[in-house]
């Protein structure tokens, strides 16, 4: 490798063995190993699919600290 | 026989298994002498189908003749066309199996309970949750898996989205969320995880879990505790 090669340049030559394919809207990548890795994460993340288990999430507490709030000597069994 | 028309057949079986999906993945795991002994009867299998094909088509081979100094090798024209047949046929056949079909194929083939978990939250992007036997629990999406090539190990990398502990009587208490920070601190939260360090991990359904404590929300500026 020269060593004036930028990092994003050896990625690419790396990832060039590689193979792609979609599985269920985000684009997967195998390696010659075997190795399995979502190609861009940060797309992955803002996925409808990703966006939509954060959001319930999120509700999910809000809804929990306004049921505290309002009953606060609440106890319920953890699963 | 010479060595090298035994050796070229051989080397074709090996080049096959090496470029073909539905091989490669599980080549790694194998031991030597089991690479061996499939590339030499993959190899023979080719130089077969070549030798058939050489019959059916006398003149196939017929240009390696006029090649300098190779009658002097003693390699037939079989032995050549199985190593031009191990470098075609990969292309049909991974047009047909696909990386990821030829991955998944190799986890249910090992039999390897984790490797399938891992593939199908690949296929269905579900939430996962890996327990350590200290307690401490993370909840989050696999965005990487790799398996040691020995086959003894998978590692994951696991970008966490709530994390807790599992108490005395195996309660599952989620303590933090990093759902306001997912998505701009993803690489300082991913976490790699060797499988077999792990008590169990599963897929998660968030709607089974009851909410009535809810966990602390991190926000950018606090330094999460992954501890």
């Amino acid at each position: 490798m020269p060593l004036d090669a930028s990092p994003n340049q050896t990625d690419d030559q790396d990832q060039r063995s590689d193979s792609s394919e979609k599985a269920n809207g985000d684009r997967l990548r195998v390696t010659g190993s075997g190795a399995l890795y979502v190609e861009n994460v940060d797309d992955f993340l803002a996925s409808e699919r990703v966006q939509k288990t954060i959001s319930s999430v999120n509700r999910s507490i809000e809804v929990a600290e306004m049921g505290n709030d309002e009953e606060p000597g609440r106890k319920r069994k953890l699963g | 026989m010479p060595a090298l028309e035994f050796f070229v057949p051989a080397l074709a079986g090996y080049l096959l298994l090496r470029l073909t999906n539905i091989w490669k993945f599980g080549l790694r795991r194998e031991s030597g002498y089991h690479v061996v002994f499939r590339a030499t009867l993959v190899g023979l299998a080719l130089y077969l189908v070549a030798s058939v094909a050489g019959q059916l088509y006398p003149g196939l081979y017929g240009w390696l003749d006029h090649l300098p100094g190779w009658s002097a090798l003693q390699v037939s024209g079989a032995a050549v066309g199985s190593l031009v047949l191990a470098a075609l046929a990969p292309v049909p056949l991974n047009w047909c199996y696909r990386p990821l079909r030829a991955r998944r194929r190799l986890a249910d083939k090992k039999g390897d309970l984790v490797d399938q978990l891992i593939c199908d939250t690949f296929d269905d992007g579900s939430l996962v949750e890996v327990a350590f036997p200290s307690g401490k629990t993370y909840l989050g999406f696999i965005i990487k898996s790799s398996t040691a090539d020995d086959g003894s190990d998978t590692g994951i990398l696991l970008v966490p989205l709530l994390s807790g502990y599992r108490d005395s009587h195996q309660e599952l208490r989620l303590t933090t969320s990093y759902g306001r920070v997912v998505i701009e601190r993803w690489q300082q939260l991913a976490l790699a995880i060797r499988c077999s360090e792990l008590k169990w991990l599963r897929r998660f359904d968030m709607d089974l879990y009851p909410w009535t404590e809810p966990p602390h929300i991190l926000t950018v500026g606090e330094a999460p505790d992954l501890n």
